[in-house]
């Protein structure tokens, strides 16, 4: 027998499947999609965010600070300024009449929008009626009644209930004053089409991924632009933010609670301002499902049981506050940030005083299961001081948003922990305390003196606004509807290539267009 | 001495081949029919599978377009049934396979871009990435099992460890570390994202050379395992002693002879990795933040918009079933008598 080699080619297995799987290379080589963030430019400022807007269309977006630079091509109509108050945006002068049920303002005469049309009375009429229309979520928050529009620069807009707060809802609050041109409505979801010193560059943008801002050439400011660029590069994974930014592929980003320490350590430039305040918001307030909690000494039992302190010390050390008050830009009193100390005695008592000596069981649910440290382990270190004074309080920590959103929708908790951020006074109260509370998931009826201040603030004038707004947050705070615990922060990590940046400014991100002032070094 | 190929006629190598190739067509074409018939009820379960598991699951797309704050009874209502939610399963997942079967995939529920757009622009970099994996797992593996198999002793130690840590390994500390040697700690390569190939080919290369690695670990591990074992046994068989009593040298008989017959069972291997490959690619792409399918998979599911979950998972289902048809057709070229169903 003769051993007869094996025919002629010589085929390694591995270049075997190279040539079989080369189709694959095709195919992946072919897909074009736009370009990544190559610099065209000189100065480009890459900006790492931990998430991507909902929606490019500001109509249909949800209000996160992800959208911090949609003021870099949306200005709004009124702006906040850094104390609080609010100014002139591109409506150059505001103000009400008739109890507030009518708000007029004058639009500025050389802006136009980056599609080239001009803002003008028709245009801003357009938005707020597209608005309106466009399902979003803020969809039906203004009470219009009906938009004129006097003369070519002038607005009136009739409101069907009383408003104060347009001036704050307009400065981009919950979206509304981020005016676009509603030319071509289905612009919208591709790009921006706002008045601003940048645009977005949709054939660089991938949705997302990465959002790429170009100067606007039809801004009435022509010096504004200080980038060629700026890349917005998504990045969800928060060590690998901040491993970007310690490479040098990102020049700020919006980083975490998790890294903060671990950027300080590495000598990477940390900004915080206060993102929110975790708090248990009691939804039973009323009692109606767990008796004990619609009386006040319960609730202000719960207040006194948890040492807010050590709980902050624990969880996010130095980068948060303890705080008995939601942090907000209009109505805050700063002497009733400590108002209820860790008193475990007070708490028994007060708990002996209405009638439950031997305690009681209620549930509370974790509303956003991404908050991390702020989340479920809050929960459970708020559960074991209460268990201290007697109350069982039971965790629920769902996976999902939806989960938990279904559950309250459900009504199947008596609390919920969220963040309050980007919160403010009159937000609070219409979507928690009110009746007709959007998120009033228990129907609890409203503080009779909670609802006559919010009256009678809708119908004052301009200064004695903020004063009846402090009364509303005072009694939130004495009333006990809310168990704030610690502010929490937002974490910038910076490179010494921009300046510009600041603290305050990072507490602002989403009220006002802070990142107009980052500048390259 | 002569060896025996020198013998043979260049015609008769002609002819052994030839036969060769006409043995590969004739079981290969039926199987190829087979494949493609069963293809289109397989992708029918799949997405009705699909389709149950995440409606099934608590909240909808609702609660993320609305979040908790614009949840309210009246409001939730009025989306559910503005995005068709309240119908039932079966008819909301008839309507998009009657859509589907003419590719009409539908819009996302939360953005409203098309679904084939988004699948479009997020298929190059996850193609990229099982591609370069397999690439770097079949040549490196390989190489590596057969070196150690010809070699023994300490190398063949080393394989064994290496394959240990690449199974034990997880993808996402193993890409965490590889960012902070080689991008952070030396800086030669970007940390984050993707370079289309039409942009740039040596961005494209850089910024897949770090996620391609973390990917390809476990896959290298248990090819290189595979192959070496394959190969002790082949090289340990009679006709190979008999190969080497003939005089044929011994690069011949390990390259020639000795790795075509243990090649079957590295492409075997080979092709079980590259369908745990597409789920890897998930966790890669969430820490090298590269836009492909696998974070869109997640998202999508976490956020309940049906259509784009229904899209991406008819887009795996084919390429597992394209990798599998590759893997059975090369085991017939390698071994033109093995036929496969």
């Amino acid at each position: 027998m003769s051993i007869r080699p094996s025919s002629g080619r010589m085929i390694p297995s591995a270049a075997l499947l190279l040539l079989l799987l080369a189709p694959f290379a095709l195919v992946a080589a072919a897909c074009s999609d736009d370009g990544g963030s190559d610099a065209s430019g000189e100065r480009v400022l890459t900006v790492g965010i931990p998430g991507a807007p909902k929606a490019l269309d500001p109509a249909k977006d949800v209000y996160t600070d992800a959208d911090m630079w949609r003021f870099l091509t949306n200005e709004t109509l009124t702006v906040m300024n850094p104390d609080g108050s609010i100014g002139p945006g591109l409506a150059t002068e505001f103000h009400y009449s008739a109890g507030n049920t009518v708000f007029e303002f004058t639009l500025r005469e050389d802006a136009k929008f980056s599609d080239g049309t001009p803002l003008n009375a028709e245009a801003v009429k357009g938005w707020f009626e597209y608005f309106a229309k466009a399902g979003g979520p803020f969809a039906s928050e203004l009470p219009i009644k009906s938009i004129e529009t006097l003369d070519e620069w002038t607005v009136r807009i009739n409101l069907s209930a009383a408003a104060p707060t347009l001036p704050l809802l307009l400065s981009g609050f919950n979206n509304h004053g981020f005016v676009s041109s509603v030319k071509d409505p289905s612009a919208l979801a591709q790009t921006s089409v706002g008045v601003g010193p940048y645009r977005l560059d949709p054939s660089r943008t991938v949705a997302d991924d990465h959002y790429t801002l170009v100067p606007n050439d039809n801004y009435y400011d022509k010096s504004a632009a200080k980038w060629d660029e700026i890349v917005m590069k998504v990045i969800s994974n928060p060590s690998t933010m901040l491993q970007a930014v310690q490479a040098g592929q990102v020049d700020v980003a919006v980083g975490d609670l998790s890294t903060a320490s671990a950027a300080k350590s590495a000598g990477v430039n940390v900004y915080t301002g206060i993102a929110g305040t975790a708090s248990i918001l009691f939804l039973d307030r009323a009692g109606s499902f767990v008796k004990p909690l619609g009386d006040v000494r319960v609730r202000q039992a719960i207040n006194y049981a948890i040492d807010r302190s050590a709980i902050t010390t624990g969880l996010v050390g130095d980068l948060g506050t303890p705080t008995s008050q939601v942090h907000v830009p209009d109505g805050y009193d700063e002497s009733y940030a400590d108002y209820y100390d860790y008193d475990p005695e007070k708490a028994k008592q007060l708990l002996a005083e209405a009638g439950y000596p031997n305690g009681f069981e209620f549930s509370v649910v974790n509303a956003d299961p991404a908050a991390g440290a702020r989340g479920k382990p809050l929960l459970q270190a708020v559960a074991k001081y209460l268990e201290a004074v007697g109350i069982k309080l039971d965790v629920v920590a769902p996976a999902t948003t939806g989960e938990a959103i279904d559950g309250l929708v459900g009504k199947k908790f008596q609390g919920m922990l969220l963040g309050f951020r980007n919160a403010s006074t009159v937000q609070v109260y219409n979507q928690f305390l009110a009746g007709d509370g959007s998120a009033n998931f228990l129907g609890a009826p409203a503080d009779p003196t909670l609802e006559k201040l919010a009256n009678e603030a809708s119908t004052a004038s301009d200064d004695e606004v903020p004063g009846y707004l402090k009364q509303m947050l005072q009694r939130t705070v004495t009333e006990a509807y809310i168990v704030p615990v610690f502010t929490f922060p937002t974490v910038v990590f910076a490179s010494d290539d921009v300046q510009g940046i600041t603290n305050e400014g990072i507490s602002q991100s989403l009220y006002r267009p802070i990142m107009k002032d980052w500048v390259p070094n | 001495m002569t060896t025996a190929s020198q013998h043979t006629l260049p015609s008769r190598r002609r002819a052994v081949f030839a036969k060769g190739r006409r043995q590969l067509g004739r079981s290969t074409s039926p199987m190829m029919v087979r494949r493609v018939l069963t293809t289109v009820p397989l992708l029918f379960v799949v997405t009705a599978l699909s389709f149950v598991l995440v409606s099934l699951t608590p909240g909808d797309a609702t609660s993320s377009i609305l979040g908790v704050e614009g949840s309210s009874p009246e409001a939730v209502a009025r989306l559910r049934s503005e995005l068709g939610l309240d119908l039932p399963i079966y008819q909301q997942y008839w309507n998009w396979a009657s859509d589907a079967a003419t590719g009409d995939f539908g819009n996302s529920v939360i953005s409203g871009q098309s679904v084939s757009s988004m699948i479009d622009t997020r298929l190059g970099p996850t193609v990229s990435l099982i591609f370069g994996a397999l690439l770097v797992s079949s040549l490196l593996g390989v190489w590596l099992g057969v070196l150690s198999a010809v070699r023994g002793g300490l190398l063949g130690k080393v394989v064994d460890g290496f394959a240990l840590i690449g199974f034990s390994v997880p993808a996402f500390w193993a890409g965490a570390l590889l960012i902070a040697v080689f991008a952070v700690k030396l800086g030669w390569l970007p940390p984050t994202g993707y370079v289309p190939f039409s942009n740039s080919p040596r961005g494209w290369i850089e910024s897949l050379s770090l996620p391609v690695t973390a990917l390809a670990l476990p896959s290298v591990a248990a090819v290189s395992k595979q192959t070496r074992e394959a190969m002790l046994d082949t090289l340990a068989s009679e006709y190979i002693r008999m190969a080497r009593a003939t005089g044929i040298p011994s690069r011949s008989i390990v390259g020639r002879h000795a790795l075509k017959n243990a090649a079957t069972r590295s492409v075997t291997i080979l092709g079980l990795q590259a369908v745990g490959l597409v789920g890897g690619t998930v966790v890669v792409e969430n820490v090298f933040a590269v836009p492909g399918l696998g974070w869109l998979a997640v998202n999508s599911v976490v956020r309940g918009d049906l259509p784009v979950v229904l899209g991406v998972v008819v887009c795996f289902t084919a390429m597992v079933v394209a990798m599998n048809l590759v893997v059975d057709l090369s085991y017939t070229w390698l071994n033109p008598k093995v036929r496969t169903r």
